[in-house]
């Protein structure tokens, strides 16, 4: 069993996960009702492997209750010579997806071969659709989770968006309310809302508000997405704005609170050095100049100008790691909090893009150009992807979306 | 230190440190000095009309605004906004003038006055500009916001010519009389201007070293400059400072006894030295010219005497002058070669004097403005304005480009210009350097310039 699988049934028998058991049930009361030839082998493929046995296992228990005996093969095309390999005389095969909801479809079917059709592999018996869906809960996000911390990262070959100058911030998070993330880019002098496929959705420029009595020349500033508002803090800009999505438009409803560190519950507020792209924490002898960080969930992280990072966890004793970039922010990652950091080489014509966390493992990934934001997210199928900010050498710069190797 | 006094409490968990003097990582560097190795000839164009000079000038007084490399305008000291009578130049807040005044239009109006005695370029750019020269001298007066140039005709290439280094603001002749990145500070050096509005540059100091070619070639090598100005270059950028041999009608006969006998790629070979080609056509290969010079194909012969005026300053300008004498003298004519400097030459050239010259231009990008500039130094404003009107009416810049390219075509051989070659920014970096950017006019953009 997989240390996904391992930490998913630690999960679950921790936390009850009403969404895997509510789908296990609406499909065992699928299956009774077409009457399959026990034993019924069962193949879940989804988004994560944790996901995909937990929903097998607690169906193939929710059966074999119902006094029809089930048993679990991996899925795949396979499945089917699994299935009878084990003795199976049905197979159930399921697919599962989660973007606000989790849901299964597939098909149910004999897997008993007719002797006579020699080595053509004939099947016979009709074959039934089973589909059913439920609303996602929190625990079936992670679980979805849960597969993808692998010990690879991969990088989406094509960017997701291109800008013609540098990107200066950005924040991911649910702006339209349809349950779903949205991605805020702050980039020359207006912010760019994107969908999860990188298509834009709404724009508003900043170059009403007061310059800075001293302009910073780098690209510089702060994104946050809580309770359906963004606020806005570019270092360009003597204000700060709070901005909600509005029919397709971007409305400004109020002054922002000015730049923090994190977002959310956790965000910290900060002030800019005036002339430089970099945040000021706290007052007096605790004052701490920094290119940035993040906070969440009592995790705190500060990324210092000489390329060190120091991460403190809740309770914990401050961390402090080398080699790493400005572009750097915790990310939820297979249920652990992670920290995905950009290197800390000067210019690099191709930049690499760590997942450093409590572990041994450190996957990573070359991303071509040099990472300047780090933003964790949800891509358009509900699995967890990072988004990059990625300054190009041209003086533009993309956003490139890394994910876990399946 | 904050961290090692943490690591001496053993509070922290230390899992991998970098050395405390690590220089910074993927954010830019704050501090140093950005050291320029200059040859001779670079450091005497204080006027920034070649291509290197207009780099170290640019370090000290920008132009209005810069054409990115696709050769799209981006505001840097003035918004340039379209009028239903031309365009209003709105200088941003923020940009401030050494002495500590705010650029206005009164000021803008005052500088680019003095750019329209001086350069040939700065007349042929506001050329479309209905009464350029009045209307400056008025707003000299009026003090409004914004500056309005209203226009002849229509000319969708305005706000890009604007962008020009012939038309940077600046109040007086003085290093410090523009709005730069830095601030002089003693004849060689400069610091960082925290009021610029595009930001400080992230070096604090500048520094301008003027040195012999080997001497500078070894400060690159030795890091002890991070840009050397006045030799090298690489082929990736557009070569647009264009060099051209202007005559008098009466001169006719003369030119055509050269142009027989001139074989440009020899001359630049020999004479110029690279990055530069031999430019057969008004406009240069960069923007769409024609690019195979032809050879000697005539070797008749005349008489006479002529005299020729040359920039005493450069000195490509100074052998090609005295490559010319040669080969006019081999075909019977005595020609006088006289040394200017860059600004007496025009205007003795345009009060008369001498029979022929040689004009070196930084062309704009954009066919059309280039066009402009090759028809001001035809010295016929009549032809100009005719020429200009019909290529402003076409509203696409596609179009508009191929016309000027096709009537730069026609115009050769007619006006009294003769191409003769066209060169690049001669430039050595650091390799070690970072955002070194070159612009749409490909001069370097060192604002941004950091190093480890």
């Amino acid at each position: 069993m997989s240390a996904a699988a391992a930490l998913a049934l630690v999960l679950l028998s921790a936390v009850p996960a009403p969404a895997v058991e509510a789908l296990a049930d609406q499909l065992r009361d699928a299956v009774l009702a077409a009457r399959p030839e026990a034993p019924v082998a069962v193949a879940v493929q989804g988004p994560s492997a944790a996901l995909s046995e937990s929903v097998g296992a607690v169906l193939a228990a929710r059966l074999t209750e119902a006094g029809l005996p089930a048993l679990l093969v991996a899925g795949g095309p396979e499945a089917p010579a699994r299935a009878r390999g084990q003795g199976g005389r049905s197979l159930l095969t399921l697919q599962l997806r989660v973007d606000g909801q989790l849901a299964a479809a597939g098909e149910l079917r004999s897997v008993w071969q007719n002797f006579w059709a020699g080595r053509t592999p004939v099947e016979t018996g009709p074959a039934r659709l089973v589909s059913g869906a439920v609303p996602a809960d929190p625990a079936t996000v992670l679980l979805a989770a849960a597969g993808t911390s692998g010990t690879a990262l991969v990088l989406d070959p094509a960017p997701l968006a291109r800008f013609p100058v540098r990107t200066a911030a950005l924040a991911s998070g649910d702006l339209d309310g349809d349950g779903r993330p949205e991605l805020a880019v702050l980039v020359g002098e207006e912010v760019v809302v994107l969908d999860a496929g990188g298509q834009p959705l709404a724009r508003h420029g900043l170059g009403d508000l007061p310059p800075a009595a001293v302009p910073v020349r780098e690209p510089f500033g702060t994104l946050c997405i809580a309770g359906g508002l963004l606020a806005v803090a570019a270092a360009r800009a003597e204000a700060t704005v709070t901005l909600q999505l509005r029919g397709g438009q971007l409305v400004r409803v109020g002054a922002g609170a000015g730049p923090t560190l994190g977002c959310g519950e956790s965000a910290e507020p900060a002030t800019f050095v005036p002339g430089v792209a970099r945040l000021a924490l706290g007052r007096g002898p605790d004052r701490e100049v920094v290119w940035g960080g993040d906070a969440r969930s009592g995790h705190r992280l500060l990324l210092f100008p000489d390329g060190t990072a120091r991460w403190t966890a809740p309770g914990g004793s401050p961390r402090v790691l080398g080699q790493v970039g400005a572009g750097a922010a915790l990310v939820p990652w297979g249920g652990e909090m992670r920290l995905a950091a950009s290197s800390a080489a000067a210019a690099p014509a191709e930049d690499r893009l760590r997942l450093l966390g409590p572990g041994t493992q450190e996957p990573s990934v070359a991303v071509p150009g040099r990472i300047l934001q780090v933003q964790a997210t949800a891509d358009l199928r509900g699995a967890p992807a990072l988004v990059l900010g990625v300054w190009t050498a041209e003086g533009g710069s993309e956003l490139r979306v890394v994910r876990g190797a399946r | 230190m904050r961290v090692r006094s943490a690591l001496a409490a053993s509070i922290l968990l230390l899992v991998a440190v970098a050395p405390a003097d690590t220089a910074a990582a993927a954010r830019a560097r704050v501090g140093g000095t950005l050291r320029l190795a200059l040859l001779p000839e670079v450091r005497a164009d204080r006027a920034g009309e070649t291509p290197e000079g207009a780099v170290v000038r640019g370090l000290l007084a920008a132009p209005l605004c810069r054409l990115d490399a696709a050769g799209r305008p981006q505001p840097l000291l003035a918004d340039v906004r379209r009028g239903p009578e031309g365009v209003n130049v709105l200088p941003r807040p923020g940009a401030r003038l050494t002495a500590g005044a705010t650029l206005g239009s009164v000021e803008l109006a005052q500088g680019w006055l003095r750019a329209l005695e001086r350069s040939p370029v700065a007349r042929a750019l506001l050329g479309p500009v209905r009464d350029a020269a009045g209307v400056l001298e008025r707003a000299t007066h009026a003090g409004a916001t914004a500056l309005s140039l209203p226009l002849l005709h229509p000319w969708p290439d305005l706000e890009a010519s604007l962008c020009h280094p012939a038309l940077t603001p600046v109040l007086g002749t003085g290093p410090g009389d523009g709005i730069g990145p830095y601030v002089p500070d003693g004849p060689e050096r400069g610091r960082a201007s925290t009021t610029f509005p595009e930001g400080r540059p992230y070096p604090d100091t500048l520094a301008l070293a003027t040195l012999s070619r080997r001497a500078a070639q070894r400060a690159l090598e030795s890091r002890a400059a991070q840009v050397l100005l006045g030799d090298g270059g690489d082929g990736a950028a557009p070569e647009l400072f264009a060099t051209y041999l202007v005559h008098r009608p009466a001169t006719r006969p003369v030119v055509a006894l050269l142009d027989g006998r001139l074989d440009r790629t020899a001359l630049v070979r020999s004479f110029v030295g690279g990055p530069a080609a031999g430019m057969p056509g008004l406009l240069p290969p960069a923007l769409g010219g024609p690019e195979v010079p032809g050879g000697v194909t005539s070797s008749s012969r005349g008489g006479g005497a002529a005299q020729l005026l040359y920039a005493q300053d450069r000195p490509g300008q100074r052998a090609v002058a005295q490559r010319l004498q040669i080969l006019l003298r081999d075909a019977g004519v005595q020609l006088t070669v006289s040394a200017r400097t860059a600004e007496a030459l025009d205007r003795d050239w345009r009060a008369g004097q001498g029979d022929l010259a040689l004009r070196s231009v930084l062309l704009p990008p954009l066919p059309a403005p280039a066009l402009a500039v090759v028809l001001e130094l035809a010295g016929d404003p009549e032809l100009a304005r005719r020429e200009l009107a019909a290529l402003g009416a076409l509203s696409d810049g596609e179009t508009r480009g191929a016309r000027a390219r096709e009537r730069a075509l026609q115009l050769a051989g007619v006006v009294p210009v003769v191409p003769l070659y066209v060169e690049g920014l001669r430039a050595r970096l650091d390799p070690a350097g970072v955002d070194f950017r070159r612009d749409g006019f490909g001069l370097l953009v060192l604002d941004d310039a950091w190093w480890p």
